[in-house]
């Protein structure tokens, strides 16, 4: 069947978010047999009427290597994102309001939907940066402090590790 | 396990302290951008602190807040971006100090 794979992907990952919201160390065996079937009907029920919209996806993502570089890009990524907090609270904080803002543009070599998704919001989230749009390979970004126009130089400041690491993903 | 409730109290006060941030830099920022730069990502590690805090109080709550923070980091950066965009297409101007806007000369 075709999309098979995004439909039992996406059933997997409903499955264990609903496993993460019953968890309770109270719950009884059987109370627990009773939730967990009721929750996997439900997410077969969505998978079935959503998986379309999924189609990038797939059981390949479970792959240990793939999910090794994720756990790498989140680490990294809560790293920035205190990074990004401090930037932020030093220049509201500083009564000179240091700040150089513009719209820059960068490239990026990542075709898959929710790549994108995750670079776009790894942005937003990292030092003085925000995704305002893509287009196509294109990415527009906000930047309070800049420090390069160059497509090349601002793309290399903006996306650091990140590209690299869900290249190591989706690769 | 009470100095797991002190660890907790502390990324709590931590979190009010990043939305304290966020909302003094939406006030003294210049434009719609930058203050949403301010408040988003201040927000947004505030929100993960307060629910970090509170399931290290409750333990037995942890799985679902994280699964919690797990959902705002995917769609606090998603909104902000698409907030951006709809006052860039509804005309409003970046502040006048702005040194550049790669994306005017896309639109053209």
């Amino acid at each position: 069947m075709e999309g098979g794979s995004s439909f039992v992907y996406v059933t997997i990952i409903l499955t264990l978010i609903w496993l993460g919201l019953i968890y309770n160390p109270n719950l009884s065996a059987g109370m627990f047999v009773e939730e967990f079937f009721a929750g996997f009907v439900i997410a077969l029920g969505t998978s079935f009427l959503t998986y379309k919209k999924f189609k990038g996806l797939g059981i390949k993502y479970f792959n240990p290597r793939r999910i090794a570089y994720f756990i790498v890009f989140l680490i990294v990524f809560l790293k920035e994102m205190v990074k990004a907090n401090l930037h932020m609270a030093r220049i509201v904080l500083s009564p000179s309001l240091p700040i150089n803002p513009g719209i820059v543009e960068i490239e990026t070599k990542l075709r898959q939907p929710s790549a994108k998704l995750f670079l776009g919001n790894a942005i937003t989230l990292t030092p003085g940066t925000m995704t305002i749009d893509y287009d196509d390979n294109r990415a527009y970004i906000h930047w309070v402090d800049i420090k390069s126009t160059e497509i090349k130089k601002a793309g290399d400041i903006i996306k650091g590790k990140f590209e690299k690491l869900l290249r190591g993903v989706y690769s | 396990m009470i100095w797991l409730e002190y660890i907790g109290m502390i990324f709590i006060l931590i979190g009010s302290l990043f939305f304290l941030f966020g909302t003094i830099g939406l006030v003294r920022m210049p434009d719609v951008y930058n203050r949403m730069q301010a408040s988003t990502k201040t927000t947004t590690l505030g929100v993960l602190s307060f629910l970090f805090g509170i399931g290290l109080i409750e333990l037995s709550w942890m799985i679902k807040l994280l699964i919690i923070a797990l959902f705002v980091v995917l769609t606090a950066p998603v909104g902000a971006s698409a907030l951006a965009r709809a006052s860039y297409n509804a005309g409003v101007k970046l502040w006048e100090k702005s040194i550049i806007d790669k994306y005017k000369e896309r639109k053209k």
